[in-house]
């Protein structure tokens, strides 16, 4: 198989091939050389962090106060520290990408990558008053911890900024000359592993005091100088200062090998390589200045001559190295690509790359790799679309992208689905990997991290466009990110008009969705800029959202008009109820008199908490109809209606209800006369209504009284004559009655008095009065009296088939034979008639 | 589970509704752990039994309280949840409560407010000093309930009341939140309609809300291709109006709640004698199990009144005249059926009758002969007297007989100082009649009223005045002018076997179907809009379109569908402060007509009749 694709940059460390990737060579700043910095970066192609070492000599230029500068992998620098705490014991990065810098006293500071200042805590009192002499920052399960070494040889953790800091166990025997340490989290806890002499020693939290392992090395060794954990807490490798490397599993139980590097000068560095295409780790890199080397579990090695001065960065699949003029990855060559790549492959993928380039070339060769690889086609596809997940060449990742295209042809009902996928994610690779972005990712960090934390990182870094077009690339949500960008603007630009326009023309777009006006116009009041903010809700349609903002920047006033415009009368309950807190009464009611539906909430409220308020309310609006009935009310629950009598008749009459005004005097006219003929007749007529004391005078005969009352308060006649005939038939006074009727004409016809007497059971009397009714209604009565043969006749009389029918249909006639037959007769001759 | 509501052929499903609600409320009480009673308001018994089985209860153990001012919990439960509407009346109950029950130690209260978190409520229990032992406080959804297949409702009784009266217009927000419910259900409406100030407010918040959901403007249009929304105040004559179909009349008189009846079991000839056979035994099983209300009392005999039930929903959108016939056609055709078997059949045929057939004919008998007793106490009520009276001068008015002067009938009710409530409801019906009455004529009715029945009488007018049941004489006679160009009424009635729906009232057609009606025609909306001009509040229409070119992608269903021009319509009905069972039946009754190619679904506030119309806005 051909060698190209940067197999040149391959090697062996037996078994395996290693190779190393030359990422986007960094342009530090002339300023800088990392040869007497401190350099700390952040796995997942993260920010650098870079100060001067205070060990090493330098010629001091401008201040000299020490300044922490922080650059993104290209050298490009996004931000700086100026130091004026005290002595800066350790750096580090925590896995939300903020630089954690250690005090002397224990004293914990954290920046974002701008070098922004986000929080400071402290590692306990007792570490902060013994000093502290190293730090290291690890990761643990509740997120990045602080483990502190004091004067004192104590080792203080704390696994993240909330939890309290925990304290290891003693040291036994002496707690001095210890060489070095490191932090090793299993499970929820964190514990340390630490080198002294010749023995390991390991403090686990909570118990009393440390565990030794010794004798882990056969050859001779004074001490271990160096201690290493893999990325992923499961391996272990020291170093001693004879230059011995011992690899192992982190609980050294079982030991993978035993090295003798040879080299007496210190190394820099140690750290595993895990490999690509699982998560374990075969060797190790150990950096020595200029040099270079590489050592697996089986003892086998590889060395380079490198930069002076190197720094390793352990990744979750590989380790970086950074030097002045480079940016590299060591990783364990992916299975996939060697099979593909590597010379003299016999692997079906390798011959489907091959077909592919002939194919290209129109050479009948073609056909022949194709045949080598047939069977196995499947399998070569899925590799080629694996081993372009791998590189970082887009050239490379092309071709054999294009080579897993040629061969899905051959595959019947290919899902192209993952092939899709990896075409996607690369892409988004390849534009993080630009020098713009500098955010050199493996495809397993990125599918570790998760597209939506690189979308935030993205954002973090306002590379906004950028986010967004790899969001849309990826169908994910996108408008969180335009509304960071807002946040951004709203935050920095000082231009109200400019800022909301631009905020606007954005979110009109409506592939834009649900997006809220409201949160930007929220932070633009944390950010004092209430105008802005209120610009922004005007934008947003929907009340519930904006008007609690409204409500929290007290513009009441337009809290008010926007929740009445939506009609939503829960949210303006909210907003009266808020106001009332908040404002004077008299502005409540000016401020609110202008929403109609407002007001009647408001109302609502005040008549169910508290009704005197509503008169303040009735009375701002001079609604004086709404005033006496508001007294009416009160009246009639407190039963004092007589004496609030003139207060409501003048209420209604500033109100222009005449009626009314005039009723309740004539109702206080009526309630005095009712005292005086009380006592008079020894009758209680107090409280009643003008025709029920009518009735009562009658019932006790006092027709002069009753007359005089009826004259007095314009009773109509029609209503007098009925409370007549009422009284009269129900004390049966059959003869007054006669004679009622025949006093003069009734204005109320003489159907009532048919009425009253049937009412009263009295059949015969009520007989008397139906010849006096309405024609129409005389057959009706003497149905209703059961006068039916009347009835009959009276209905042939007058023409009415239709009554007839109904007679015809009654039971007193159908079961009296001479009615019946009188019935039909009738009904007959009427009907011949027609 | 409610099979009733699942129409034959429906294309609206109603069960998705009840299903919606029922999961919300399930999903509510899930997130409540421990063991829980649940205190219901008296204003939520109704609308749980609408959408939830007691069986749904006793599988998770949940206790159903009705809440008092006194309430004895059960000791050993951990949850207390009420479900009530958001009343602050209520919550000193629950405070009382909380008080009461203070010594239990780890027990928790929860709210559940239908339709709405209510503030007030809250800051009511704030202030009472026991908020802190409330946990959940939420809310619980639900807009519009199902009633039957073709009918919503939102129960709420006073909804045109607090609108009209009390300015507050929560049940126009409610109802359209409900209408978005509903979309999100059965998909977005295309074409809407209406009339009405209150409900163009509805239309218009509806709209609001349902601007952020995307979702409903992607897809292709739903399962209703129109809303109709009607305002009770265009036609305030038709609530007042004496209601003459089987289902009007049993409201009227005995009150249906929520699909059941109460009445008095003295009425109704004792199941043991009529049930006989084993069909009718199992048919008692079944009609027990469900008539089982969740928190039922012996003494009624409870009957359930809806679609389900096939000889009602045969029966009950006939003008009585007509049920009375076919009650007695159905006794007929039972008995033969009962007793053709008894000539000469194989066993093997007698054996396949007692097998499937007996027990049908067992339910129909039981059916019939309880619409039988119904029908018997209706017509004692309807031939009663004061009914044919006040009958007879409820349709003078309808014809606009003398309605200007004051009516001797009503001064007659007056004089004799007949109940408030029926006088009242003439005079409203004149009025409406009449389009309002002449200021003279208004007073002379006012003074009648405060002299006969005191001066308290003038704050239910006002409620009627505030409510536009009474107002002085506009220019326009609406009533007068519709009632010849819509045909409201209508001469030659026919109240068997109809052609018409003017039959629910004899011979007058409720406006708000009519125009129902008239909206079905080709054009029909355009022709009706300067008709109904005289009407008060706005005639407005509007179009619901499909957002193009975002995310949405045309599925080419459109295409298919529009040929299937013999689907018919579905047309939502809203009616926006309540409606009549003589409105759902005249919108029945246009369904039924094979031209029209037209289903309705009927949303409502609430139920109403005349009687409890008037009630809900003659109390302070």
């Amino acid at each position: 198989m051909p060698i190209m694709y940067n197999t040149g940059e391959w090697f062996k460390v037996r078994p395996d091939y290693y190779r190393k990737v030359e990422l986007a060579t960094p342009d530090w700043p002339i300023d800088l050389d990392l040869e007497y910095m401190l350099v700390e970066a952040a796995p997942y192609g993260g920010p650098i962090a870079t100060t001067r070492d205070p060990t090493k000599l330098v010629p001091v230029k401008g201040s000299a106060r020490p300044m922490i500068r922080i650059f993104d992998t290209t050298g490009r620098e996004t931000g700086h520290i100026l130091w004026n705490h005290g002595k800066l014991i350790a750096m580090g990065w925590s896995d939300t990408e903020e630089l954690i810098c250690v005090q002397e006293n224990a004293t914990v500071f954290v920046y974002d990558m701008f070098g922004h200042e986000k929080e400071t805590y402290s590692i306990g009192d007792e570490a902060s008053v013994t000093k502290i002499v190293e730090a290291k920052v690890f990761q643990s399960t509740a997120g990045t911890g602080v483990a502190v070494m004091t004067t004192s040889g104590r080792i203080f953790l704390k696994q993240n900024s909330t939890k309290a800091e925990r304290k290891l166990p003693d040291i036994p025997n002496s707690s001095m000359n210890c060489s070095c340490w490191d932090i090793i989290t299993e499970g929820r806890n964190s514990y340390c592993l630490l080198g002294r002499d010749k023995e390991v020693i390991k403090l686990f939290p909570g118990e009393t005091v440390g565990t030794i392992t010794a004798n882990l090395f056969e050859k001779p060794h004074e001490r271990i100088i160096k201690i290493s954990v893999s990325y992923n807490h499961q391996h272990l490798a020291l170093y001693t200062n004879t230059g011995l490397l011992w690899l192992g599993s982190v609980d050294m139980r079982q030991k993978y090998c035993e090295f003798d590097t040879g080299r007496k000068d210190m190394p820099l560095q140690m750290e595993w390589i895990m490999n690509t295409d699982n998560t374990e780790a075969d060797a190790v890199v150990i950096s020595y200045p200029s040099y270079l080397l590489i050592v697996n579990r089986n003892a086998d090695r590889s060395d380079f001559p490198y930069d002076p001065v190197m720094f390793l960065v352990a990744e979750m699949d590989g380790v970086r190295i950074i030097t002045q003029s480079s940016h590299e990855m060591i990783q364990r060559l992916p299975k996939c690509v060697e099979n593909i790549f590597a010379v003299n492959s016999q692997e079906p993928a390798s011959y489907l790359f091959e077909a592919q380039k002939k194919f290209e070339e129109s050479s009948y060769k073609s056909d022949e790799y194709l045949s080598m690889c047939r069977e196995k086609i499947d399998l070569a596809v899925t590799e080629c679309i694996e081993a372009a997940s791998y590189e970082f060449c887009p050239e490379t990742q092309k071709s054999l992208l294009r080579t897993a295209n040629f061969g899905k042809g051959f595959i019947f009902g290919h899902n192209p689905d993952e092939y899709m996928r990896i075409m996607r994610i690369l892409r988004v690779l390849n534009t993080l990997r630009h020098e713009r972005i500098a955010m050199p990712l493996t495809f397993k960090q990125f599918s570790h991290l998760n597209p939506e934390v690189i979308l935030s990182r993205l954002v973090f870094r306002k590379h906004y466009a950028v986010a967004i077009q790899v969001a849309k690339h990826l169908n994910l949500p996108e408008s969180w990110i335009l509304e960071h960008w807002a946040y951004h603007k709203v935050i920095n630009d000082p231009n109200d008009i400019e800022v909301a326009r631009k905020i606007t023309e954005k979110f009109k777009n409506p592939s834009v969705e649900g997006i809220s006006f409201c949160n930007i116009a929220a932070k633009a009041h944390q950010a004092g800029r209430d105008d802005l903010a209120i610009k922004l809700l005007e934008l947003e349609p929907r009340a519930s959202l904006h008007v609690p903002l409204l409500l929290k920047m007290r513009k009441f006033d337009r809290a008010v008009g926007s929740a009445t415009q939506s009609g939503d009368t829960e949210l303006i309950t909210r907003v009266l109820l808020e106001m009332k807190m908040h404002m004077m009464l008299s502005n409540l009611h000016m401020t609110i008199r202008d929403h109609p539906l407002a007001l009647n909430m408001y109302k609502k409220i005040m008549r169910e908490s508290n009704r005197a308020g509503l008169y303040g309310i009735y009375n701002t609006e001079d609604d004086q109809k709404a005033i006496a009935e508001y007294h009416f009310q009160n009246a009639i629950e407190s039963e004092g209606l007589e004496s609030n009598l003139s207060l409501i008749g003048n209420a209604y009459a500033a109100g222009r209800c005449t009626l009314e005004a005039e009723l309740c005097a004539d109702t206080g006219r009526l309630l005095k006369l009712q005292k005086t003929l009380s006592t008079k007749y020894n009758a209680s007529l107090n409280g009643l209504s003008v025709h029920d004391t009518i009735l009562g005078l009658l019932q006790i005969g006092e027709l002069k009284e009753a007359e005089r009352i009826r004259s007095d308060f314009k009773v109509p006649e029609r209503r007098f004559w009925w409370l007549r005939i009422l009284t009269l038939s129900e004390h049966h006074k059959w003869e007054e009655l006669e004679k009622l009727a025949k006093s003069k004409k009734s204005p109320i016809g003489y159907d009532p008095f048919v009425e009253v007497c049937l009412k009263q059971g009295n059949a015969s009397e009520a007989l008397k009065y139906i010849p006096r009714c309405r024609d129409n209604r005389k057959v009706h009565w003497f149905i209703r009296a059961n006068f039916l043969n009347e009835a009959i006749d009276c209905a042939f009389e007058q023409r009415d088939v239709h009554s007839l029918y109904e007679l015809q249909k009654k039971e007193g006639v159908v079961s009296d034979r001479t009615l019946l037959g009188k019935v039909c007769n009738y009904i007959s001759m009427l009907e011949m008639r027609k | 589970m409610f099979p009733h509501l699942k129409g034959h052929g429906q294309r609206v499903n109603l069960q998705l509704l009840q299903e919606a609600n029922c999961r919300e409320l399930v999903q509510q009480l899930e997130r409540i752990e421990g063991s829980k009673v649940i205190v219901l308001d008296e204003a939520m018994i109704g609308p749980l039994n609408l959408v939830t089985r007691p069986k749904l209860f006793a599988d998770r153990g949940i206790r159903l309280l009705a809440l008092k001012p006194e309430l004895h919990l059960p000791r050993e439960v951990t949850n207390v949840v009420y479900v009530v509407r958001p009343r602050v009346a209520l919550m000193d109950q629950l405070a009382g409560h909380v008080k009461a029950g203070g010594g239990q130690a780890g027990r928790q209260y929860h709210i559940l407010f239908a339709p709405r978190r209510s503030c007030l409520c809250i800051s009511q229990l704030e202030n009472s000093g026991v908020l802190g032992s409330f946990g959940r406080i939420a809310e619980l959804a639900w807009n519009y309930l199902p009633l039957d297949a073709d009918v919503v409702t939102m129960e709420l009784p006073n909804a045109f009341r607090d609108v009209s009266v009390d300015g507050d217009t929560s049940s126009l927000y409610q109802a359209a939140v409900g209408l978005v419910q509903l979309q999100r259900l059965y998909g977005r409406i295309p074409k809407i309609y209406g009339k009405g100030e209150q409900a163009h407010r509805v239309w218009e918040h509806a709209k609001q809300l349902g601007r952020d959901e995307r979702s409903l403007y992607n897809g292709d249009k739903g399962i209703v291709d129109q809303l109709i929304l009607l305002d009770r105040s265009i036609d305030l004559l038709s609530p007042l109006a004496t209601q003459l179909t089987y289902e009007g009349l049993i409201d009227e008189f005995y009150g249906i709640r929520q699909n059941k009846l109460m009445l008095p079991s003295e009425h109704f000839p004792s199941d043991g004698g009529l049930g006989g056979g084993a069909g009718g035994n199992i048919g008692n099983g079944s009609r027990a199990d469900e008539s089982q209300s969740l928190l039922g009392d012996g003494e009624m005999k409870t009957i359930m009144l809806h679609s389900g039930e096939t000889l009602y929903a045969e029966l009950r959108n006939k003008h009585f005249n007509e049920v009375t016939k076919l009650l007695a056609r159905k006794a007929r055709e039972i008995h033969a059926q009962m007793h053709a078997t008894s000539q000469d059949k194989s066993v093997k045929e007698i054996k396949s009758f007692v097998e499937n057939l007996l027990p049908q004919l067992m339910a129909q008998k039981k059916a019939t002969s309880e619409h039988t007793a119904i029908a018997g106490l209706l017509h004692e009520q309807v031939n009663a007297v004061a009914f044919a009276d006040d009958l007879a001068a409820e349709q003078e008015f309808m014809v606009c007989a003398d309605i200007d002067k004051p009516s001797a009938y009503i001064e007659d009710q007056i004089a004799s100082k007949a109940e408030l409530r029926g006088v009242l409801r003439l005079i409203c019906l004149q009025c409406a009649a009449a389009s309002g009455l002449k200021e003279k004529l208004l007073n002379h009715y006012k003074r009648e009223l405060v002299q006969v029945y005191g001066l308290e009488v003038l704050l239910t007018i006002s409620n009627l005045e505030k409510a536009g049941l009474l107002h002085q004489q506009t220019e326009s006679r609406a009533y007068a002018v519709l009632r010849k160009t819509l045909h409201l009424t209508v001469d030659d009635n026919v109240e068997v076997e109809p052609k018409d729906i003017s039959y629910v009232h004899s011979f007058y057609a409720p406006l708000t179907a009519r125009l129902v009606e008239h909206s079905l025609k080709p054009l029909g909306w355009q022709s009706l809009k300067s008709q109904i001009n005289n009407l008060p509040g706005p005639t407005f229409e509007d179009f619901q379109a499909q957002l193009v070119g975002i995310g949405g992608r045309h599925t080419g269903a459109t295409v298919a569908e529009k040929s299937l021009l013999h689907v018919p319509r579905v047309v939502l009905v809203c009616f926006v402060g309540g409606c009549t069972f003589a409105e759902v039946a005249a919108l029945r009754f246009l369904a039924a007509q094979e031209d029209n190619n037209v289903e309705f679904l009927i949303a409502t506030t609430k139920i109403i009749n005349k009687h409890s119309f008037l009630d809900s806005l003659m109390g302070s």
